[in-house]
């Protein structure tokens, strides 16, 4: 779509501030030596999009020409995003697909998933240790309090759905809901069995009779 | 062109004299050569190398010569890529341009996996089937026998191989083509004045650019030195392009 220079401009610049940020997270540097000149390519459906990422001397690297990569992952941008940054790893009910080396777009996945940028650096280099520390705290604790929010939130609905309204079932009826069917479904398998084996024995005899 | 003489920017010259002019220029504008890059393509040829080490498709423990080599800008990224187990030789015919470079590189802290040569394109001090890729970025136009060194670049390359010559080209839109010149003819020699205190040398830069075979006579050259699947990257509507070439 676009030419090498613009598509060469932006990959460069979105590198540049994902290497940029990177530097606050010591450990990212150690776990990228695994992935060490190993060229995965990322195929963007909508919007149509390539481009190639992988790791050289300790630095993430993206690229708009690679040769030979060793996966291609495909999908489109939210679904690999999810994958990507939100760690989500089931991929059934996605779009996404993997081609050549899964474990490889594992590594991938799993570096992403486990960046922890100590933003407290960041702020307290522009704003010097005492600000930056009372920032990051303030952060800090609204993200503490907005994940208790969220996760309080998502509780009382859940309880109001199960137990005020009953348009869900309990987590553990549901449980032994499953188990009993999964049971009932052995039963029904051994019993299947039997039965056909009980005809071939009686199939068996009618044929000895009659010799 | 009479068989003794040949371009220098739009003079002609004896084609003996050619080499050492170009080294004139490059002397005199050594010193300054990354920060004019800079202000010349505002930043751009940086993004036109990274195409390039993109393209060459580098991997650990290769072999990469890099001509025309000057202050390192692309041998810096392929030491990266090739690591403490591959090679890169940094080739230049100008000692000014390869003292910058190694004295840069050695400030950033390259070392071990890079070798510097002073050498011309032509007559490339080196085995038959030596290197996993070439690169000349920004030199082939300053090259006397463009033809004579690209078959010096044939020789050396390994089978597999490939090369790849960055170079200033013929922008393919008419309206870019002609602020392209006007930047070049006018604003180019004026910039090296100011900055570099040398409009001369940056006026021949400019001339020498326009003299330089485009996208497609270079492409037919590169073949007639007996490389196979050419072909060229325009890059910012054409005034830069990227040909590929490989050994089979």
């Amino acid at each position: 779509m676009f030419g090498p220079t613009v598509t060469t401009t932006a990959l460069a610049s979105v590198q540049l501030m994902i290497n940029q940020a990177l530097k606050f997270d010591p450990v990212s540097k150690l776990r990228l030596q695994s992935l060490e000149g190993r060229l995965v390519r990322l195929t963007i459906n909508n919007p149509a999009f390539v481009c190639f990422i992988t790791a050289i001397d300790g630095e993430l690297r993206l690229q708009s020409h690679g040769e030979q990569p060793e996966a291609e992952i495909r999908g489109s941008l939210s679904d690999l995003i999810k994958v990507f940054i939100e760690g989500k790893t089931n991929l059934a009910d996605s779009q996404v697909e993997i081609i050549g080396s899964a474990g490889l777009v594992q590594q991938w996945q799993e570096f992403s998933k486990d960046i922890e940028i100590d933003w407290e650096e960041i702020i307290s280099q522009y704003a010097g240790d005492t600000i930056g520390h009372q920032v990051a705290e303030v952060i800090r604790s609204s993200h503490a309090w907005g994940k208790a929010r969220r996760e309080n939130i998502r509780n009382q609905l859940l309880e109001y759905a199960i137990e005020e309204k009953q348009l869900l079932p309990n987590q553990a009826l549901f449980k032994d809901f499953c188990e009993r069917n999964q049971q009932l479904r052995l039963d029904i398998d051994r019993l299947e069995a039997r039965i056909e084996r009980l005809t071939q024995l009686l199939i068996d005899d009618e044929s000895t009779s009659k010799d | 062109m009479s068989d003794d003489t040949t371009h220098f920017g739009f003079q002609k010259v004896k084609t003996s004299e050619k080499a050492g002019r170009v080294a004139d220029v490059f002397h005199s504008v050594a010193a300054k050569y990354d920060l004019m890059n800079d202000l010349m393509s505002g930043g751009i040829h940086r993004i036109w190398k990274r195409y390039t080490i993109e393209m060459s498709a580098a991997r650990p423990k290769q072999k990469i010569l890099d001509i025309a080599g000057g202050t390192g800008d692309l041998s810096y990224q392929f030491s990266r890529i090739v690591g403490p187990d591959g090679l890169v030789v940094l080739a230049d015919i100008n000692d000014s341009m390869i003292k910058v470079g190694r004295d840069r590189l050695t400030d950033r802290g390259v070392a071990g996996n890079i070798e510097y040569c002073q050498a011309d394109a032509q007559y490339l001090p080196f085995p038959d089937n030596t290197f996993d890729c070439i690169t000349i970025a920004f030199g082939l136009r300053n090259v006397t026998d463009k033809d004579m060194a690209l078959e010096s670049m044939y020789r050396v390359l390994k089978p597999g191989g490939r090369l790849l010559v960055l170079e200033f080209s013929k922008p393919n839109n008419p309206v870019v083509e002609k602020i392209y010149d006007q930047y070049s003819f006018r604003l180019l020699p004026m910039m090296g004045k100011l900055v570099a205190n040398d409009s001369e040398s940056y006026k021949y830069l400019a001339e020498s650019i326009r003299m330089h075979p485009d996208q497609e006579t270079l492409k037919g050259m590169m073949e007639n030195a007996g490389f196979k699947e050419c072909e060229y990257h325009n890059m910012t509507s054409g005034i830069v392009a990227l040909h590929k070439g490989l050994k089979i």
